[in-house]
């Protein structure tokens, strides 16, 4: 089993952002974890665990998705979009399904945590 | 050790026309390299060069100049120069021709790294080189000892493949290699016989490129495969014998042993092993040119990760054949792709994708996590067996052969510039070549030229450990 290891830029821009964001490694998948991730206003509760996954060959092969333990929902009561529960790391995740085209070189995880951001954003400004 | 010095053309094209401005007096210039580690050898990969104006010069004659070093390399850029590990390669003209260098070059040479070589506490190689007026390059580094040591290679990489090596075992031409030097001469001949190639997939394009390599007399060859001999092989593998699959005798043994029994000198080193392998990637790093036989996008992409990083000249093999299963061909194209340090990318011709390096990527390590996003559409299934004929193979292997060796050999009418792509489509009956569209990805533009030092590289060398 080998660690993850990320390009210098990610690396910097999580500790400059997520100053306790861990990375994550069970057999050959690989993740990140941001613990007490901020959500945009209008989610119950105001935090949770945010969890990407990793692919190898990585930031060439994209990453899709993203994960949240505990769950989330809107505090108005509506329905979310495409959520679905799965394992990873021998716990159950929240999973976002959501995706885009990957521009291998341009996107990463700062990029990919930013999209989260305008998705969750999104889920909240449709009402 | 086969050291060798590695410019991507346009840098060198800068450098000669920097040291050669058409005055007969003596240039100089610095050069700044990124390491590349190999198994047997190491090579320095030109990132900048330094170029020494004029009025910078104390004196400057045909046969003398003299500058002020320690102006370019004050404590500040020394500083800097350690951080990011580069070794330093002065060089400068001898445009009265001197084809050495001079007793003025050792001496002040080896004052001047002396002191250079304590300016790093790591081992980093530093070292001197000359330009004679055409254009040769002459290199050669010194250890703490004040001992120099020969650059044996030098290599400009581009559209052409320029190499000139110091160690020239100019032996007398064996008999088997007479019909090579009457094709081409025996400057050609010799620079064959001096490169160690890679071939990455010794299957059914890798074995004749083996064969193409071994028949012209390329010196050294590391091959590269992880796999046994299957009977459903025995219909395209060069040299593949029945016996080889009742004994599970992996691909790149198969090979070695007929190569060995023809006779021919050559010598072989062989891995059973894929590209994500510190091992592998150090034998690649000592060669001087890469085939690309694979059929993956994972294979594909990390040999453009190994040929940007250490700039490599790669050549890559693709067979696109496509049958309706009623014994009706739809398609059966060939293409050869030619990579070099400022061309585009395969990734960025669509030869593979994201997609599929990700596709590819989860099949190997998680099958659960890749069945189940595959059935939900949100992972591309990967390419199963494809069917194979040899003669396509052959007819794929041959553009790509005959592309290295106008590459190296300049026999084309028209610039090495338009072969970047050449396609065969024999169903459509069409030959065509073109320049290599779109850029440089800008995954390897992040990493270009930084051997140890690109991250695509620490995470292929990495993920072997398991």
């Amino acid at each position: 089993m080998t660690n993850l290891l990320l390009p210098a830029e990610d690396i910097e821009y999580l500790s400059a952002n997520f100053s306790n964001w861990q990375p994550l490694s069970e057999n050959s998948k690989k993740g990140i974890l941001i613990p007490d991730y901020q959500l945009p206003n209008g989610y119950i509760p105001k935090k949770s665990e945010l969890m990407i996954i990793i692919p190898s060959d990585y930031p060439t092969a994209k990453i899709d998705m993203f994960y949240f333990c505990p769950d989330i929902k809107k505090k108005d009561g509506t329905d979310i979009a495409a959520l679905n529960t799965e394992t990873h790391f021998q716990r159950n995740w929240q999973r976002w399904s959501r995706h885009y085209d990957w521009r291998a070189g341009i996107d990463n995880i700062a990029t990919h945590i930013s999209y989260i951001y305008n998705q969750l954003k999104f889920e909240i400004d449709k009402g | 050790m086969e050291n060798s010095l590695v410019l991507k053309e346009s840098t060198y094209k800068d450098l000669k026309e920097h040291l050669y401005p058409g005055n007969n007096l003596e240039f100089a210039a610095i050069m700044l390299c990124h390491y590349g580690q190999g198994k047997t050898s190491f090579r320095l990969i030109v990132k900048e060069v330094i170029t020494i104006p004029s009025d910078k010069c104390n004196e400057q004659k045909s046969n003398y100049l003299s500058w002020a070093f320690a102006e370019y390399m004050n404590p500040k850029k020394i500083e800097q120069i350690d951080k990011e590990g580069l070794s330093i390669v002065t060089i400068h003209s001898h445009p009265n021709g001197y084809n050495q260098f001079s007793k003025t070059d050792d001496k002040n040479d080896k004052e001047m790294f002396h002191s250079i070589n304590h300016w790093f506490d790591d081992k980093r190689p530093n070292g001197s080189a000359i330009m004679l007026p055409n254009g040769e390059i002459i290199a050669r580094t010194f250890n703490n000892t004040g001992k120099f040591n020969p650059i044996q290679k030098i290599l400009v990489i581009g559209e052409d493949i320029k190499i000139w090596q110091q160690s020239k075992k100019k032996n007398k031409i064996p008999d088997y290699g007479l019909k090579i030097s009457q094709t081409f001469g025996k400057g050609t001949f010799h620079i064959l016989r001096g490169l160690k190639v890679g071939v990455v997939g010794c299957s059914g394009t890798g074995s004749i490129i083996v064969e193409l390599l071994m028949r012209n007399c390329v010196g050294q060859l590391v091959l590269v495969d992880p796999d046994v001999v299957e009977a459903k092989n025995l219909n395209r593998i060069i040299n593949a014998k029945k016996v080889d699959v009742e004994e599970k005798i992996y691909k790149v043994e198969t090979l070695k042993k007929a190569i060995l029994e023809t006779g021919i000198d050559i010598k072989i080193d062989t891995y059973i092993k894929d590209t994500k392998s510190k091992e592998v990637i150090e034998a690649l790093t000592d060669c001087d040119v890469i085939f690309g036989c694979v059929d993956s996008a994972t294979g594909r992409y990390h040999l453009e990760c190994i040929a940007t990083a250490y700039f490599i000249p790669y050549f890559d093999i693709g067979v696109y054949l496509e049958a309706d299963s009623k014994g009706g061909i739809i398609q059966a194209d060939v293409a050869a792709h030619y990579i070099h340090p400022e061309s585009s990318s395969l990734i960025t011709r669509g030869v593979y994708t994201s997609e599929q390096l990700t596709s590819e990527g989860w099949q190997k390590d998680d099958k659960d996590y890749y069945e189940k996003n595959k059935m939900t559409g949100y992972l591309k299934a990967v390419g199963e067996d494809q069917p194979a004929v040899i003669s396509v193979n052959m007819q794929a292997a041959c553009l790509a052969f005959n592309d290295f060796l106008a590459r190296l050999h300049k026999f084309r009418l028209d610039d090495n510039s338009e072969f970047t792509i050449q396609k065969f489509q024999l169903v459509q009956g069409h030959y065509f070549n073109e320049k290599g569209k779109g850029k440089l990805s800008p995954i390897f533009k992040k990493y270009l030229g930084m051997g140890e030092k690109s991250f695509l590289i620490q995470q292929l060398k990495q993920d072997e450990k398991d």
